[in-house]
Formats: C-alpha cells, structure tokens, sequence
C-alpha cells in the first residue's frame, strides 16, 4: 500500500461517496505537560458503509482508542469525527459531527445510530437474553420491529436461547446475544471491539461468519477491532495502527497477508494473544 | 497483617463511614442521656448544696412507715407553729426559720392564663428573706403584709412583669386574689426550679393562704458554730419526739437531689431503650456493608490466602476492620451524645426549665459504656462476613470472576419457619391472655416473630419485591424492570437493608395502631366510668377548693356533684393509691358496674376494691385490710364490693369521711357534676361558670371535651415518640444509601455498558432511585405488617385496661408507606448521582 493510497483516503476534500464514518485529523492525548502521552496523533480516515472494516496494529498502537473516539464513548482532543444518519434513513442524512455533542447528544446517538459488541461483560446478568437484544430499543422507549427481530435471532440461532439468563449461556452464545443486540435497533455502524477476544475458534468463527452475513446481506456497517488476523480476514478491509498513526491499509485480506503484513510492520508481531488495549 | 488492614480501611474510607454512622446514632443516644441526667443530677446536687448551706437540721412532718423520703411535702402532716419555739430553745441552735409551702398559681395579667411549664409544680412559699431561705431576693423586697408577693425571676421574665404591677394569684384552694409585685427571687443561680413557677407570701399570709393559721409545712435549722448536724439532729429529735421528723441538712439535700434524678430516671429509661433500638438496627446496616465489602474483595482475600494466610489471620483482618470502625463510630458517636445531651439541655432552658449551669459531667461510666457498646455490636457484625470471608478459597484469585457462593436458604427458611411459628404460638397465648403476665407474653411472641421476619426476610424478597415492583415496571417500562431486577437480584442483601428499616416501622406502626385504638378506647372508658356532664379540672397539679362539692350541689340542673381526692396509703402492706369520694358520687358521677358484694355499701369503715385486684390480692368480699395513710394514722377497712375494672375510680374505692380523718390536706383533684335529665345544660354550665369567677384556673369540660383533650394529650405523647424512633427509621435510611453506594460500585461495568449502549445519566438516576423505593417500600411491607400485628395482638391482655376497641389507623399506615418510600427515594440521591457520573469507558473497562 503506497503512501499516497493512505492520504487519498484522508483526503477530507474527497470524502467517499458512502462514508458511514470518518476521522479527520483526529487526535487523542492523555494527561499534559511532562507527563502527556498522545493515543493517537493525526488520524484521518474513513469507513465506508455497507463494508466490513477491521482496525489492526499492536499493543499500544491506538486501535481500542480509535474505535472509542469514533463511537462517542470518548471525547477527542482535537480534530473531527463524522456519522452518518442511521441505517434505516440510508446514506443520504445529515452526518454528525460528534466533538461537538453534549453527553446528551452522545447517549441519545449511541442508543439510535450505534451498535456495541464488547471483548466481555456484554450482557446484564439480571435480564434475559431476549430483554439484553432489546434493551437499547427498550431504554430508547422504541417499539420493537417483531419480525425484524425474529428474523435477527432466527439467523443467530438464538430462538431456543431467549428466555435464558447470560449465566446459562456459553461464551459463543453470550456474544451472538451482543451481535443481535447491537443489530436489533438498526445502528448506522456496529462498533465491535475485540467480539471473539474471549471465544474459542469454532464460536469465533459463527460470530465473525454472523458480522460478515450482516454487511453482505443487509447492507450493515460494521467496524472491528482485533488483533487476530484470522479474525481480520473476515473483513473487507483492514487499517493498521501504529503508534497513534495510520500506517496501512488493505483490501480483501486473508489471514496470511495480515499476519506478514503486520510482521513486516513492526518486525515481529506479538503472537502471543494479546490482552485488550 | 494488620498493615494489610489498615491499608484496606483507608482505600474504603468512605463506605466504612458510612456504616460507622449507624454506630454513631446508636452510642450517641445511649451516651448522650447518661451525660444529660448525670450532668442535671450533679447540677442539682451542687445547687442544692449551695442554696442549703447554712442549713443544719430540718423538721418536718411526719410520714407514715413505709412512706419513702422522697415522697413529696403534700404527703406530710404540717407541724404546729408552736414547735417552732421549742425547736429554737435547743442548745445549738442559732437560728430557726419556719418554712410554709403549697401550691399557688400565678395568672399572666395580660392574658388572664394560668401560668404553667407542663406539669410542673405552682408553688406558693412564705419568704422571709432569711440566711436559711433557699431562695435569693434578686430585684425589689421581700413581701410585708397580704397583698403583696415576690415571683420567681424565671416567671417574672416569661410573663413579662414589672416591679408594682398587680397579679392574680390562686392560692392552694381559695379563691384568686389580687397581689402587688414587690420582688423578684433565684433558686441559687438559676431562675426556677424544673420550670415550677413560685409566688412568696410573709409568713402569717403564707399560712392562711397555703395551710392553716399557727401551721407551718417545715423547720429550718442553722447550728452554732461547733454543732455538728447529727448532734443537733439529736438534741431537736430529743425535744419534739414523734411529733415531728428530724433530718440533717446533709441528707436533705441527698433526699432531694435524689428525687430529681429519680424523675429523669424515666426520662433516661426510655432514651436509652431508643438508642438500644438504633443500634441493633445499626447492627443488620453494619453486617450488611461488611458483607458487600468482603463480597467484593473475594479476590483480595483469595490473593492473600494464595500467598500463604491462614483462614484465622482473614478473619482476624476483617474483624480487625470492624473494630476499627466500631471504634471511630464510638468515639464519634460518644461526642455526639454529649452534643445531644448540651442540646437537650438548652432545649429545656428555651421552655422555661432552667437546668442550674454546671460543667459538662462525661462520667467513666458513660465513656465505658459508649465505647463497649459501639465495639462489641460492630464486632459482632462484622464476625459473620469475616468467617464467610475465610471460605474464599485460594484459588479463586485465579479466576476472572469469582463470587463468593450464595449459601442455601433452606436451611434459613427453615429455622425462620420455626421461629414465626413459636412466635405466632407464644403470641396467641398472650392474647387470650389478660393483664401484664400476658400482655409480656404477647411482647415476647411479637419480638420472635419480628426475628422470625428478620430471618426470612431473604427468602420472601423476591416473591415480595417482584410484586411491589409489578407498578414500577409497568410506569418506568426498561428503566422500571431493571430497577425491579437489581432489587431482586440479591435477596440477602435487600432482606438486610430492608430489616433495618422494618425494625423501625414496625415499633413506629405498633405505637400508631396501639394509638388509634387508646384514642378510640378512651372515649369508651370515660363514658362507661362516669355519668358526669361536666368536669373540672385545676390547672396542672392545682387542687380544687372543697367548698366546690358544696356550692355546686343544689344549683338549678345540677343533680349531683361529687368532689374526687386521690390518697396514697398502704393497703396491708403494699403501696397503693386510693381514690376518695362520698358514696353518693357512687349513684351517676362514677358509675360502677357490680363484680361482688355490694357497692352501696361505702362507709369510713369499708373499701371498695376492683376485680383485678380482688383477683390479683385474692382478697373477697368481707376481707378485712390493714390500712396505713402517709401520715401515719392507721385503721382496719372492709371490703364491702368488688367492681368491674373503672379507669376513674381506680383500684380501691374508699370513703371521703375516711381519707379526711387521716390526711391534713385532703384535697379534690377533679369534681365531677352530673345534669339533671331536664336540665339546659348551657344553662348549667353558665351557672358553674359563674361560680368558678374567683377560680380562674379551674377548667370546665363537658365529657365530650374531656375526651376530646385526653384524646390530644395522646396524639403529642405517640408524636414524641415517633420522633425517638425515627431515629432507627434515619439509620435505616443510612444504610439504603451504603447498600446503595456499594451496589453501584460493584455494577461499575454494567452501569457502562448501559451508558454505552445508549442510557441516558437521568434514566440512570432513575433507575437506582426506584431500585431504592422498591427497597424501601419492601421493607416497610414487613414492617407495618409485624408492627399492625403487635399493635392488634397486645390489645386483649390491656383489656382490663379498658383497651377494647381495635381501631386500625388507615390513613397513618398509608402516610408511612409514603414517607417510607420518599425516604428510599432521597436515600439514593447520593448513590444515583455517583452512578451517573461514571465515566463511559471507564466503567466498561474496569474490573
């Protein structure tokens, strides 16, 4: 990937026709003066909608800060994030620029235009699963689309799974609850973050198989975060992170070429599973 | 290990506060009277050693044997004024002063009252302006002829009087009558005793006015120099032999400041009960926040047993924890309570109780007790999460989330079963019941089945909370289920926070049930014991004239009226009080329903007794009983009846004729006039009205408005009361906010994710709010419901009492259901605002 490739995609002159969210110029600092670290310096970029992203790099690269600025659940220190409007309205509504919002504004975007699928803690222990898939509808006060719904749990397999408590489930059918949660409302983007951290390969697999299902066939945006590149080849595409900078950027990767591009990255990929960032 | 501790207590700080404030309340309450009534005790004791100390010897009157000393002056027969100069002619005496003493109300000028500080005493004296006076004269002079007076300072301020200025004084039982103001006087250096109000007379109007001329009420003796009190004690008790009662000055002053702290003995009695009653409540808040706490630090603890402690060396820790707190909760708790007892102090100066100044008293005792009593209940609290503390076995520092395991409450169920159900037994058989014996049992059985409510409370709270949400869910929807959830989904510690709310509303509802049907019954009581149309009542312990009766009868519409004295004597033996009439009063003013005997037949040389008594005594109709009166004339009476229990006329009946041949002041306390059936009783009234024109101080009443009034003097009693058990209803509050807190401390993650995925910080705030109500509200359900028991079961056995009639106070139950959920609701303020201002990422992050 050339240089030139990673500025067309920042590029905020040209923004993709289909962006479903993009970062400009984004930076992230933490603590000031001596002891400031700066989580991310200068990202821009953009996720197109309708598309499967991946956002990769090693410990300590940005990608869990990245994704956090990017969803509302943290504030920037400068630059921009746009979102577009929600699923159901398509492409053509406003986008939100979101360092601009209230805490209010945040939480009533989050609960509208935002899925969240959690490494774990997904689900609230006192409720069952089908009250965890609705709980954002429910909080929200929205009425609940019963064959939108149905058809969502039917695909996820949870139909016989509803009335159970998160304590009866197993770790695979914890996080298709979050996934069918974070799909219920309709979100403009699904923000995953680390989803089969915690899964072995075969739940991993239906749970990045049911994400990559919901972008072909219903046209959902979604971006991930991972350090897997097995779990990356799921993507449509990959960006990679280093050091709070955008480094790369691929389209239709395979697990090897992650895993040889991100050796190449930082000269030895840290192979070991890698704790959350 | 103890370095462990310490570190831990300091990380925890305020959570552990917070539970320390239920230690705090508790020993507060508890120290804070042992500090008011030993600080007034020794106030007294200084006060009266200063104001008696020139005095030497007192002659009194004699008492009856048996009679204690601290038995007031009223129950004393007056000495001749001749002794006084036998007295005066004992070598070593240097001076002795006569001392007249009743009762005397003042009246405001302005307003035409009676002046009067509750019950207090209205005394009239005479006052000489003598070395042996216990009063000083601080403004003005001393009384010189009969229509001039000297008033307490603490009366003269209160109502606003002015040296030269006329008031109108009642004396004893005489009419009221103009005196001019010429003095103002001190006890010492306070303005009033107790709040009783004090009007000085010379000597001879003192007399007339207060006893009878050539009477005096004591002798007050100075010595010379070199005389000690007991050999002149001697030589005076040589001289007047058993005509009169010698005492030193030394024990005088004991007698009385002994008789003070005997009266707020009661007072203490009954603060004390309170403050014992805020710390068991205190004792479930503390054992729950230690729970929670040890819960949370599973891993802690787990971690430490990993790397080598023993089982004994965590329990050590935690119990090493709660004796911190029990210690900072007692120390603060024991300032506290001698803030209280300053406050309690000035309260009673602001309603005119001057209280002599004095140093705070902190005796070792009250330090001792304070602090044992706030260890030993945190230590026993903290005892049970420290032994669970010590099961977290090591290797649960391994895992990702380990909880400590819920234990079955089977075996809880159980034991609580058989608890409500001896206690339900044990109250039943009070029930049916009567008396105290029974009206004890039924306590007990109330106080089982309230552990019994303790003890299951966790196993009914699901089922009970899941329906007192049923509303919530439907009104709040998500926010409203996941309220209802949080509320249920750990029954021990709702059962907990809800107990030490339940304790308090359950005394608070039994208090109110027991109220309603007082209330309700002592209309019955008075209408059943007396036929009289009108009442009169003196103004607080004023007695009425004996002409009243006189004058009275014969007035056009009056039927009857009947003059009603209370004696206190010794009926074969034992104390008793008797009430005296003359057995005409028998016919329609008290109207007594026949057990045995006959109860027309009262004479001087009979006594009628109550069936409760005859029953009690197993004394018959015929039994002859030795009777000593408090002045300690003596006669043998027989029982010629035995009647159904009457509040008004009491445990024995005796005749007036009798009382007034043994007792020098036999006065009425209360006369009762019965209409004739034609009569106006407008007309009636006027015409008593009329009369009572030079008795400004005496109240007339018809039944109605007797009832109406005894009624009100209930409800202030039950409100002071409310008052002293909210403070257990306040640390139950407390501990709502600590379960709380810590409730949402330990939901950081979850309360994240809610905010992640789109929950607004209002509906956070709402959600914990409602948690709180539902809280709340569980608890008040079970203790209004122990409490409504309590409040139905101890009826029967008071039904010799004249307690009958179950009234159930609907509208006071639904008030504290709503103050009980209102309570739940700001109890949360605090941890709500905490859980909204979680940080987002933050929250979800934390582990």
């Amino acid at each position: 990937m050339s240089q030139s490739a990673v500025s067309y995609f920042a590029d905020p002159a040209q923004p993709a026709s289909r962006s479903a969210v993009r970062a400009v110029d984004l930076v992230k600092d933490y603590g000031s003066g001596e002891t400031k670290v700066s989580a991310l310096c200068g990202v821009s970029v953009d996720f197109p909608a309708g598309v499967f992203s991946a956002i990769m790099g090693p410990s300590g690269s940005g990608k869990s800060t990245l994704m956090h600025c990017l969803a509302g659940l943290d504030s920037v220190t400068s630059g921009q994030v746009w979102l577009t409007g929600d699923q159901g309205k398509g492409a053509g509504s406003e986008p939100i620029e979101l360092s601009s919002l209230s805490d209010k504004k945040l939480t009533q975007l989050r609960r509208d235009r935002v899925g969240f699928i959690f490494q774990q803690f997904n689900l609230l222990p006192t409720l069952t699963a089908a009250e965890n898939i609705r709980l954002p509808l429910d909080i929200a006060g929205r009425k609940v689309d019963t064959a939108w719904f149905n058809q969502v749990v039917s695909t996820l397999g949870l139909t016989d799974r509803l009335r159970h408590r998160p304590t009866e489930l197993s770790g695979g059918q914890i996080q298709r609850v979050a996934c069918a949660r974070a799909i219920v409302s309709r979100p403009a983007v699904i923000f995953a973050d680390e989803p089969t951290g915690n899964l072995d390969s075969r739940a991993s697999a239906e749970v990045l198989g049911f994400l990559r299902r919901s972008v072909k066939e219903l046209g959902q945006t979604v971006i991930m975060v991972t350090h897997e590149p097995s779990a990356a080849s799921y993507a449509d595409q990959v960006v990679f992170l280093g050091d709070g900078r955008i480094v790369d950027q691929m389209n239709e990767p395979t697990a090897e070429r992650v895993l040889d591009h991100m050796k190449s990255l930082d000269g030895g990929v840290d192979a070991a599973p890698e704790g959350r960032t | 290990m103890l370095r462990v501790t310490l570190k831990g207590l300091l990380a925890r700080k305020v959570r552990l506060l917070l539970s320390a404030i239920a230690v705090v309340l508790g020993v507060a309450m508890v120290s804070g009277t042992y500090v008011l009534t030993d600080t007034i005790g020794s106030a007294f004791t200084n006060l009266f050693n200063s104001v008696n100390r020139n005095t030497a010897v007192a002659v009194r009157g004699n008492t009856g044997a048996g009679f204690s000393n601290t038995d007031t002056q009223a129950d004393r027969a007056n000495l001749p004024e001749a002794l006084l100069s036998k007295v005066r002619a004992v070598p070593g005496v240097r001076e002795a002063e006569p001392d007249v003493s009743g009762s005397a109300q003042i009246f405001n000028p302005k307003t035409r009252k009676a002046v009067s500080n509750g019950g207090a005493p209205t005394l009239g004296v005479a006052y000489t302006h003598s070395a042996l006076s216990t009063l000083t004269l601080r403004a003005g002079r001393v009384a010189a002829n009969s229509t001039e007076v000297v008033i307490d300072r603490g009366t003269f301020n209160k109502i606003d009087l002015r040296l030269g200025q006329t008031v109108s004084i009642q004396p004893g039982t005489l009419p009221a009558q103009p005196f001019t103001v010429v003095g103002v006087v001190s006890l010492g250096d306070i303005d009033n005793l107790g709040g009783a109000t004090l009007a000085g007379f010379d000597l001879q109007t003192a007399q007339r006015l207060l006893l009878k001329p050539g009477q005096l009420s004591q002798i007050t003796v100075a010595a010379d120099s070199g005389v000690s009190q007991a050999d002149l004690a001697k030589r005076i008790k040589a001289v007047v032999g058993k005509s009169a009662d010698v005492v030193t000055g030394a024990d005088l002053n004991e007698q009385t400041s002994n008789g003070i702290k005997n009266g707020l003995g009661f007072f203490n009695v009954i603060l004390q009960v309170f403050g014992y009653i805020a710390l068991v409540v205190g004792l479930f808040i503390i054992a729950n926040t230690f729970s929670m706490l040890v819960g949370q630090r599973a891993r802690e603890l787990a971690l430490l047993r990993a790397v080598g402690a023993s089982r004994a060396q965590v329990i050590r820790s935690v119990l090493a924890e709660g004796l911190a707190v029990g210690l900072v909760g007692s120390v603060a708790g024991l300032g506290a309570g001698i803030g209280i007892a300053i406050g309690i102090k000035s309260l009673f100066s602001a309603a005119g109780v001057d209280i002599p100044s004095t140093g705070v008293v902190v005796a070792a005792r009250t330090v001792i007790v304070a602090l044992a009593l706030g260890i030993i209940v945190t230590a026993i609290a903290a005892l049970f999460p420290a032994v669970r503390a010590s099961r977290v076995p090591p290797v649960a520092a391994m895992s990702e989330t380990f909880t400590l395991p819920a234990r079955s409450l089977r075996v809880r169920g159980a034991i609580g079963v058989v608890f409500f159900l001896v206690g339900m037994g044990v109250l039943l058989t009070g029930t049916s019941g009567r008396g105290g014996k029974a009206s004890e049992v039924v306590g007990i059985g109330a106080l089982l089945v309230l552990i019994s409510v303790v003890i299951l409370s966790p196993v009914v709270a699901r089922p009970v909370v899941g329906v007192l949400a049923a509303p919530v869910r439907r009104l709040f929807g998500a926010i409203g289920i996941l309220a209802s959830e949080n509320a249920s989904r750990n029954p021990r510690r709702t059962a907990a926070t809800a107990s030490a709310l339940m304790i308090g509303l359950a005394l608070i509802t039994a208090v109110g049930v027991l109220a309603a049907s007082v209330k309700t019954s002592v209309g019955t009581i008075v209408s059943q014991g007396t036929g009289a149309t009108y009442i009169l009542l003196g103004s607080g312990q004023q007695a009425l004239p004996n002409s009243l009766t006189g004058d009275l009868t014969g007035k056009p519409g009056i039927a009857q009226a009947s003059g009603i004295a209370v004696v206190p004597l010794r009926i074969n033996g034992g104390k008793a009080t008797a009430t005296a009439t003359e057995p005409a009063a028998l016919k329609d003013n008290i109207t007594l329903s026949r057990e045995a005997g006959n109860l027309n037949g009262l004479t001087p040389s009979t006594i009628l007794i109550s069936h409760k008594i005859a029953d009690d005594k197993h004394w018959k109709v015929g039994t002859a009983l030795p009777v000593v009166f408090s002045e300690g004339g003596r006669t043998s009476l027989t029982v010629a009846g035995i009647y159904k229990e009457n509040q008004l006329a009491g445990g024995y009946l005796i005749d007036r004729r009798t009382a007034a041949r043994y007792v020098t002041n036999l006065v009425d306390i209360v006369v009762l006039v019965h209409a004739t059936p034609q009569a106006n009783t407008a007309q009636v009234r006027t015409s008593i009205q009329s009369l009572l024109d030079k008795y400004p101080g005496i109240k007339v009443q018809s039944r109605g408005e007797y009832i109406q009034d005894a009624q009100n003097r209930i409800g202030q009693l039950v409100n002071l009361i409310y008052v002293l058990l909210g403070l257990s209803v306040l640390i139950g509050f407390f501990g709502i906010i600590n379960t709380l807190a810590l409730s949402v401390i330990e939901r950081t993650r979850e309360i994240g994710l809610l905010r992640a995925v789109g929950m607004s910080r209002r509906q956070l705030r709402r959600m914990v709010r409602l948690e709180a109500l539902v809280i709340a509200l569980f608890g008040a359900v079970l203790g209004v419901a122990v409490g409504s028991l309590f409040g139905w079961a101890i009826l029967p056995p008071l039904a010799d009492q004249g307690l009958n009639e179950f009234t159930y106070p609907f509208t006071t139950i639904v008030v504290f259901f709503v103050a009980a959920g209102f309570a739940g609701v700001i109890a949360a303020a605090f941890p709500a605002r905490r859980a909204a201002k979680l940080d987002v990422l933050r929250a979800i992050a934390s582990t």
